[in-house]
């Protein structure tokens, strides 16, 4: 029998949410490789070395030993005699194996991303739905969905971004080569540039939360994805700001409380160590176990909450999309 | 699923140190050649080309799932008989191999690699990066006595290679011609500050 949502009540997802979350362990899992996805940390790091070794070539100006002292040249000529024996062809090579890898490398930063928010939405839906989650089922499920959601998630801030570049680039160089009267009036289309650029990324970070949803849970086309988010945004605006303040604030006590007290017990424990040795010792001590367990826990709090906050979205989704049908 | 004997999370972990320390020997190998270099130009032109083959270079990246695609598994896999396949036995496509040697070790890695420790209790001695694409890692020939064989030969190269590098570097030419370079800079760097004294000093009168 499916589980039926009751109508948008921030409680009641929250509830409700609390309730399927806390057991399904591998929502969990998912929630921490969606969370850990978008801040990828490979080998692809190392790529920015071969940057360095051209920049080493490249000449100063003589002038510029009177502003950054002799040790310039020195450092120079000791740099060109190290790199000397270096063939040129060496240099080409790292650039262009530099390029390639760090774009493999945003490549499956891309696709883990899209690939763990499908699978969490998946098994989300099965949690919902009272059927068994799984990573296998979860994931198979979440593998039709990747380039939809990439369609849908990358393709239209990265046309907000150039878009928004474009005008302030134009916008700056109207501020530093127009008279007087026409900067103010550039700075004035600035203002209203930076606002106008605020607004349009919360739309389209509201508007992506349905699509994504449409796109995995319902496998709609990224197109309708977005357009149908659209309209599911601006018709519920207010009441998803509203929810997603209490996603923010809950998501910061979540994690402002302990850090407070961990302050507060190595605060206590540097204060009495001059009136009481022992006693401050202990503090910092009992202070400083307790910082490990959070660093060793945070990875796995901060997976709980993302997939804490994507059920309740799921939940507002279903009750939202099913007024709309 | 296949009926063929899957691998045990132990006979797993041979193999993937076995590929460790085949890829370390590769690269104490190129480190070593750098440090017994005669002079400190050819020792940097010998470290670029470490950089070039195996930090910077894609290859380095796609290589185990290449293997995997082609031969069924890793180096590290291939020689204690170990295959990678779908759950029907057959070869996986080249996406999911591709998917599994990135992505799918990533998030097996995640929770301090309780991905990889799964296996030990999963009755398909299955981690959440074969659970992810579906594969299975089965024992195709028993030859981990050649694995820990070799695991033994090769840790004992490669720290054999890492005292000899640190040797070489401590008390051979690069040794010398890195003291005298620095002396020279320093030389060099003192004569330049003096020649600009007396013209501060010929600016202030």
């Amino acid at each position: 029998m499916d589980q039926k949502p009751s109508g948008w009540s921030i409680k009641s997802f929250y509830k409700e949410a609390w309730q399927l979350v806390k057991t399904q362990k591998v929502l969990w899992l998912f929630g921490i490789a969606a969370g850990a996805s978008t801040s990828f940390n490979v080998r692809g790091s190392n790529i920015f070395d071969a940057d360095r070794f051209e920049k080493l070539f490249q000449s100063t100006p003589h002038g510029g030993d009177s502003v950054l002292g002799s040790s310039t040249s020195v450092v120079f000529d000791n740099l060109s005699y190290l790199f000397s024996a270096v063939p040129l062809w060496t240099y080409v090579v790292l650039v262009l194996e530099a390029v390639i890898l760090f774009l493999i490398v945003i490549g499956i930063a891309i696709v883990f991303q899209n690939w763990a928010t499908a699978s969490l939405l998946h098994g989300i839906s099965d949690a919902i739905h009272k059927r068994a989650v799984s990573i296998k089922t979860s994931s198979e499920r979440a593998f039709a969905n990747i380039v939809p959601l990439i369609r849908v998630t990358v393709v239209p801030y990265f046309l907000l971004g150039a878009f928004s570049l474009l005008v302030f680039v134009l916008l700056f160089l109207g501020i530093s080569i127009a008279d007087s009267t026409t900067k103010s009036l550039f700075g004035f289309l600035l203002t209203i540039g930076v606002l106008a650029f605020a607004i349009a990324v919360l739309l389209l970070t509201m508007t992506l939360i349905w699509a994504v949803r449409f796109v995995a849970i319902d496998n709609t086309s990224p197109k309708t994805a977005l357009s149908q988010g659209f309209a599911l945004t601006k018709a519920h605006f207010w009441r998803m700001l509203g929810l997603g303040i209490v996603n923010l604030l809950g998501s910061m006590l979540v994690f402002v409380i302990p850090v407070a007290i961990l302050i507060g017990i190595i605060a206590l424990g540097i204060i009495s160590l001059d009136a009481n040795k022992a006693f401050g010792s202990s503090l910092l001590m009992i202070g400083g176990t307790l910082v490990a367990i959070f660093i060793l826990a945070i990875q796995l709090l901060s997976g709980v909450l993302t997939a804490f906050k994507a059920t309740v979205w799921t939940l507002a989704y279903h009750i939202v999309h099913k007024k709309h049908d | 699923m296949t009926s063929a004997h899957k691998a045990s999370f132990w006979y797993r972990l041979l193999a993937s140190y076995l590929d460790f320390v085949l890829l370390t020997t590769l690269h104490m190998l190129f480190l070593n050649y750098a440090a017994t270099q005669p002079t400190l130009p050819s020792a940097v032109s010998a470290l670029v080309l470490y950089v070039l083959f195996f930090v910077v270079n894609p290859v380095m990246l796609l290589q185990s799932a290449i293997l995997t695609y082609y031969f069924g598994g890793s180096l590290g896999k291939l020689l204690v008989g170990l295959t990678v396949t779908d759950e029907h036995g057959k070869r996986l496509l080249f996406k999911r191999v591709f998917f599994r040697q990135t992505i799918g070790y990533q998030f097996a890695a995640l929770l301090f690699g309780l991905g990889y420790f799964s296996i030990l209790k999963d009755p398909n001695r299955q981690g959440w990066h074969d659970k992810a694409v579906g594969s299975l890692v089965l024992v195709k020939r028993p030859l981990w006595i050649i694995g820990i064989i070799l695991s033994i030969i090769l840790t004992t190269a490669i720290v054999t290679l890492f005292i000899n590098s640190i040797r070489a570097i401590t008390t051979g030419p690069l040794q010398n011609e890195a003291q005298q370079l620095f002396i020279r800079t320093m030389m060099k760097m003192q004569l330049e500050k003096m020649q600009k004294i007396p013209q501060a000093e010929d600016a202030t009168i």
